[in-house]
């Protein structure tokens, strides 16, 4: 087994083990802290697969913007994600039948496929290419892009302001 | 055997099934968001997987990166969401939240 090998599997547990606790910790913090672990796994995923721009992008946003994002949410809401406890998790067997089956579902869909052409891999850095796709062959969709998260921070915006009643 | 397609394939196929147990057993709405996370990040390793191994160039990366950016503005939104209604009702529980149910 080459290091390759090694380092995917260890980072394939860190995802699975970081995902499996975030969502059956009752406790809301501790999955949001779970996310962190399985997030980090990803970034390491996504490098492992030659995409090291996407890597770098996933700590970024991810960690840093919705990780923050969803403890701010929870520290605003705190008072109920504390007192839910272990009411937190409802139906916990038929939740884990129904991933279990959705698993088997798609190992059974993935084997059954037919085999890919493997493509030549990337040498060097992604980010050049990225960036000029982005802005030559995907320029439209990187403009709507932007105009999409501009409309979202603006509505988030008006959605959370406090109505006068 | 190395590591190939179908590994990413398989590791992408398991988070995505965490991703659901999550979605489908959580009563708070932030675990929820949680869950949906996970799905997406899920899709975002088959994407980075095609690109690799299965041929299609950059063109997976590419639309992995817009899959991030709606996962930042649903997330945004969402959370936006979830305030407002713990504004209104004190509490984030989804299955006590059915104002709207007929």
């Amino acid at each position: 087994m080459g290091a390759q090998a090694l380092l995917f599997w260890m980072f394939a547990a860190m995802v699975i083990a970081g995902g499996l606790m975030a969502v059956l910790l009752p406790s809301i913090q501790q999955a949001v802290f779970s996310l962190l672990l399985s997030f980090v796994g990803v970034a390491a995923i996504y490098a492992l697969a030659g995409a090291d721009f996407l890597a770098i992008t996933q700590i970024v946003v991810y960690v840093g913007g919705i990780l923050v994002l969803l403890s701010f949410g929870i520290l605003l809401t705190g008072r109920t994600a504390l007192t839910l406890g272990p009411q937190e998790i409802r139906n916990r067997p038929l939740g884990v039948l129904l991933g279990a089956m959705i698993f088997a579902g798609l190992l059974w869909a993935i084997v059954n496929s037919s085999g890919f052409a493997p493509g030549a891999g990337m040498d060097g850095g992604t980010t050049k290419a990225i960036g000029q796709l982005l802005l030559t062959r995907y320029l439209i969709a990187f403009e709507f892009a932007a105009i999409m998260l501009l409309t979202a921070l603006v509505g988030a915006a008006y959605l959370v302001r406090r109505t006068q009643a | 055997m190395s590591i190939g397609l179908y590994h990413f394939l398989g590791l992408a196929a398991a988070l995505f099934s965490v991703g659901v147990i999550g979605v489908v057993t959580r009563r708070n709405a932030i675990g929820i968001l949680i869950g949906v996370e996970l799905m997406l990040n899920a899709c975002n390793i088959n994407l980075v997987a095609f690109s690799r191994f299965g041929g299609g160039g950059m063109v997976g990366q590419v639309f992995a990166v817009f899959v991030i950016v709606l996962a930042a503005a649903e997330a945004a939104v969402a959370l936006a969401i979830i305030l407002q209604l713990f504004d209104k009702r004190r509490d984030v529980d989804v299955d006590r939240a059915r104002t709207l149910r007929g």
